[in-house]
């Protein structure tokens, strides 16, 4: 069982930019610890010897058949494309200016 | 003790984070265009945006780009590679994240070599998108502004880092590599490499020891140099202070520092210790990339002529010096000039020597590259072999040059049209120098006693009187005949 401590969910608020209360830190705590034990199902699968630095092996491997390896890397031609305009592309802003979006002052 | 007493018991070292723009068409994940310039936001897509849903798809050029600029480090090319996310926050990055690599780095291990023969060990060059620019209204920079405006032209542009060791010892050694970079990145016309316009940016880490020392001093991150010039400057000034707290007995701390140009000295940013933690994790939304060897080796095939090679060639298939053919590397223009002229000629080092002496001279006044002018190689080529032959003066040709880069057309039909053929006949140039001797009795009568510099004033009024027209060959020979009679 992985639980999550107080200090980490701070911590993650902290990069996240989000204030927490005290309440919801401890929310969290019992939230986020619920998702990683789901994750942790995963290291029980019957993985063998799969070296996971060699990520080849591991698509290869019988545990997720539908991908091949190679020649699947989905490329993209290099050729410039514009399909919307400046203004269907920021019709969400809720401020621009002179094109550019608007954020309040950053320090 | 003096300070240079006290800054010699230190030894710098220094490794660079360099960043090259690549020249691709479209972005790294975003068909919008990759240029600059433009109106704000005009070049962006879906993808640039951040706009929920929006897919990222790696653009096969950048690939290739950055594989040609691995080849021409001397690194490995990874067969296995793929993009990460690093998350932070900050206005002109729109995911909250960049994506760039972190465990399986397109480029492993290559290695510089600088004119000194130290070896700069690359670790790593990776492919990475740039952020957007932020501009700050109401004031010069974010300080006290009351906003700022985000535009995402640049957001998405594909990036090659390249990640040195901490080889380098001085700050000329690192101005050099960033020229050698710069210089290779140019031949494989991937980039640009103009610093000024932020084609190529580099970040430097630099930390002082006592000589001796096998541990490295704590290190300062030092950003924001955009000129060869203020890459030393910075290096120096914050070389200076590390040495001035480990004097006092402080302790250097390790942090990110912002080179202040009008300053001239470099500024902590005072970011917060866990802004660093980047939280790096595999970018679900790209699938891993794997790289044939026969793509690497097709981009082998086709990798351009590198400095280094071009160098040993002008030295070895045209008999230039050493020093000639490493001008005409450094600056890649004239090289190509001159490779383009010797199909014309065969007067190599009078080429080189006009390409690196006046012509050089009047692009530098002009503030124009050679390709702007209307100098052809094949026009060049005439020159030099005219030269060759001594129908044209070095006085002369600085006359032509001028109008050649101007207007452009071949020497030969400039002489005509401007009236600047050589002055060749004996009989003519006699009674100008006979003229010149019967003017200046005093000089005669002090060369005549053993002042023999004055043979030169001679040869200078008649080349004056001849608006330097006449042959300077004849020219000598007819004023010693006259000043000896």
């Amino acid at each position: 069982m992985m639980n999550i401590d107080a200090e980490t969910v701070k911590k993650v608020a902290t990069l996240s930019s989000l204030a927490l209360s005290d309440d919801e830190v401890q929310q969290y705590q019992g939230e986020l610890s619920k998702v990683l034990n789901f994750v942790e199902l995963l290291n029980n699968l019957p993985l063998g010897d799969i070296d996971v630095s060699s990520p080849a092996d591991v698509v290869a491997s019988p545990v997720t058949p539908t991908i091949s390896a190679k020649d699947k890397t989905p490329f993209r031609q290099d050729v410039a494309e514009m399909p919307l305009s400046r203004e269907a592309l920021m019709s969400n802003a809720p401020e621009t200016e002179d094109g550019a979006y608007v954020v309040p002052n950053i320090l | 003790m003096n300070t240079v007493a006290i800054e010699s018991k230190y030894e710098v070292v220094l490794g660079l984070e360099v960043h090259v723009q690549l020249n691709t068409a479209s972005k790294l994940f975003s068909t919008a265009a990759n240029q600059f310039g433009s109106e704000p936001n005009q070049n962006t897509a879906v993808v640039c945006h951040a706009l929920p849903g929006a897919l990222p798809v790696l653009n096969a050029q950048a690939v290739e780009s950055a594989i040609r600029v691995g080849l021409g480090l001397g690194c490995e090319i990874a067969r296995y590679t793929k993009f990460d996310r690093k998350q932070y926050f900050y206005p002109d990055l729109p995911k909250a994240y960049q994506i760039s690599q972190f465990d399986f780095p397109i480029c492993g291990v290559g290695e510089i070599t600088l004119s000194n023969g130290r070896k700069v060990r690359i670790l790593r060059a990776h492919l990475e998108e740039d952020a957007g620019k932020l501009v700050h209204v109401g004031a010069a920079g974010l300080d006290g502004s009351t906003h700022s405006l985000v535009d995402f032209n640049r957001a998405g542009s594909p990036l090659v880092e390249i990640v040195s060791e901490p080889d380098m010892r001085s700050k000329e050694e690192a101005k050099e590599y960033m020229m050698m970079i710069r210089n290779i990145v140019r031949y494989l016309g991937v980039c640009d490499g103009n610093l000024e316009e932020g084609s190529m940016r580099c970040d430097a880490n630099v930390s002082v020891r006592p000589w001796g020392q096998a541990e490295y001093g704590t290190k300062a991150e030092i950003k924001n140099m955009n000129s060869f010039r203020s890459i030393e400057r910075a290096i120096e000034s914050e070389v200076k202070r590390q040495i001035a707290i480990v004097e006092s007995g402080g302790k250097v701390i390790q942090e990110s520092r912002l080179w202040n140009e009008a300053k001239g000295e470099t500024v902590s940013m005072r970011s917060k210790e866990e802004a660093h933690d980047y939280r790096y994790f595999p970018d679900p939304d790209i699938a891993p990339v794997h790289i044939e060897e026969s793509w690497i080796e097709a981009i082998r095939a086709t990798q351009p002529e590198l400095p280094h090679e071009r160098e040993a060639r002008l030295v070895k298939d045209f008999g230039l010096s050493e020093y000639d053919a490493s001008v005409l590397t450094e600056f890649k223009e004239l090289g190509d000039y001159f490779l383009s002229a010797t199909a014309f000629s065969r007067e190599y080092k009078i080429l080189s020597n006009y390409l690196q002496g006046d012509i050089t001279g009047i692009l530098k006044n002009e503030k124009k590259a050679i390709d702007e002018t209307a100098l052809t190689p094949e026009a060049l080529a005439e020159l030099a072999n005219l030269t060759a032959q001594k129908d044209v003066s070095s006085a002369i040709a600085k006359k032509l040059l001028p109008v050649m880069l101007e207007k452009g057309g071949l020497p030969s039909a400039l002489i005509e049209s401007l009236g600047l053929k050589q002055l060749d006949n004996v009989d003519e140039l006699k009674v100008i120098i006979a003229g010149i001797v019967a003017q200046n009795p005093d000089n005669v009568a002090a060369y005549k006693s053993g002042k023999d510099k004055l043979f030169g004033f001679f040869v200078g009024q008649t080349m004056k009187a001849t608006q330097g027209r006449a042959n300077p060959e004849t020219v000598n020979t007819l004023v010693k005949e006259a000043l000896d009679a």
